[in-house]
């Protein structure tokens, strides 16, 4: 023990630099210092994340050809089904908005302002999956905030908004719990990450592999029908009432550079508290 | 005063690695734990010192670009400096000094995985030991002690001397 009363000097001192900022820290008055020091070093990151993103994505490619090869006949056959789907949409959009004009309808999306933010680092932890982007407070971004890929599939949420970048927590990381549902059928439940993938808890109904799921927007937490993933894959016997469900999201979140925050939306127990 | 500036870069180089470049190179669900491997390097390269004056940088650093709370990371790697050097003290305990590095990664690995399992865990994370072993720990392991293995030769081949971790040793007289 002899060794520990050598160190015990500095052990002493770091216990109680930490007890210092842990009290500073939660009074908030680091914020600023936390600011400075990553509009610093955000540029460093997104630099050396660029360099090294190619050599990342070839090695993950090179271990998974054959699955990228089926996906890809998968996706390319979905984009031919959704280019036809889209124009009937489009045609339907215009004959809405003509139909809405004549009758004096207006309608408004609440959740169409959606504002561009580049991530700058990915900080991953034991059962912990979070992103950081360069939108904050100076932007409109405040915590809550739902955060979506480009292609409007739900990705995560603001956890602590900073003058000029925002911490994400992603839907993969193990503290994630979104309430969601089946598309297009009364089946709901709760999504939830566990540190690397994404799970559906069913509450009632029932799911099959292939459906999408979607935010449902209980609780006020998220917008309702954001999609959040497919269903990939349904664990338990088929008399199991709960089956474990895996989601696969149709974003590749480990190599994704730009999201969108919903800054329109605010989660309902945001808005008490304020 | 120069050796303290360059701790601090290279304690700043480990803090960008963490979160620009290690993420990217996952296995299976675990990263590599650079802080670990580093202040171990460099307690046995550039001596006790140094971790005694990097780990306060470290921590404020990582603490910053994380958003982990200090307390935590204080907890996760503070143990790391008393440890070592009271396994090279006691040299009833077969050693070289590249085994005390090796059994000292994988112990500090485990404890700082643990620490922050527990600060996940406290947040709302649900507890899944299995996967928790396999997925994060064994391979997170696996990880550490390859890097520092390979950084360790690179050091030792280039000719830097080992250490003493103890601090009477060192030259510290409390």
């Amino acid at each position: 023990m002899l060794i520990f009363s050598r160190y015990s000097y500095w052990v002493g001192a770091m216990v109680a630099l930490a007890v210092l900022l842990a009290v500073v820290g939660r009074a908030g008055l680091l914020d600023p210092v936390q600011d400075v020091f990553l509009r610093a070093t955000g540029p460093l990151e997104e630099g050396t994340s660029s360099v090294f993103s190619p050599v990342a994505s070839f090695f993950s490619d090179v271990g998974n050809v054959d699955r990228l090869q089926e996906e890809n006949r998968r996706l390319l056959s979905e984009n031919e089904t959704l280019r036809n789907q889209n124009a009937a949409l489009r045609a339907d959009s215009l004959r809405l908005a003509e139909l809405e004009e004549a009758l004096g309808v207006v309608t408004a999306d609440p959740s169409a302002e959606r504002l561009a933010a580049g991530v700058l680092s990915r900080i991953q932890g034991p059962l912990t999956r979070e992103l950081r982007i360069d939108r904050g407070t100076n932007h409109g971004v405040v915590e809550g905030n739902p955060v979506l890929s480009v292609q409007g599939t739900l990705i995560g949420t603001v956890t602590e908004a900073l003058p000029s970048s925002s911490f994400v927590r992603l839907l993969t990381d193990s503290r994630s719990s979104i309430a969601a549902q089946v598309r297009g059928s009364p089946a709901d439940g709760i999504a939830k990450g566990n540190g690397g993938a994404l799970n559906f808890e069913l509450v009632e109904g029932d799911v099959n592999i292939g459906d999408t799921i979607v935010t449902s927007g209980l609780g006020g937490t998220y917008p309702p029908d954001i999609p959040i993933g497919e269903v990939t894959d349904i664990l338990g016997d088929t008399q199991d009432p709960f089956p474990t469900v895996r989601l696969q999201t149709t974003v590749r979140i480990s190599t994704t550079r730009t999201v969108l925050v919903m800054t329109s939306f605010t989660p309902a127990r945001f808005q008490v508290d304020e | 005063m120069m050796r303290m500036l360059l701790t601090v870069v290279l304690l700043l180089a480990t803090v960008l690695a963490q979160v620009a470049i290690a993420p990217l190179f996952p296995l299976v669900g675990a990263v590599v734990e650079l802080p670990v491997v580093v202040l171990l390097l460099l307690a046995v390269f550039a001596g006790p010192y140094a971790v005694m004056i990097g780990l306060p940088v470290l921590v404020l650093f990582l603490g910053f670009s994380t958003n982990v709370e200090f307390e935590w990371l204080v907890m996760a790697y503070l143990p790391l400096l008393p440890c070592a050097a009271w396994i090279q003290r006691h040299r009833e305990i077969p050693q070289t000094p590249y085994a005390l590095v090796f059994v000292m990664v994988i112990a500090a690995g485990i404890w700082a995985r643990a620490v922050f399992s527990v600060v996940a865990m406290t947040s709302g994370a649900s507890l899944a030991v299995g996967p928790v072993v396999t997925d994060i720990l064994l391979t997170g392991l696996v990880l550490d002690a390859a890097v520092v293995s390979v950084v360790y030769a690179l050091c030792r081949w280039v000719g830097w001397p080992v250490r003493s971790l103890d601090l009477e040793q060192a030259g510290f007289e409390p």
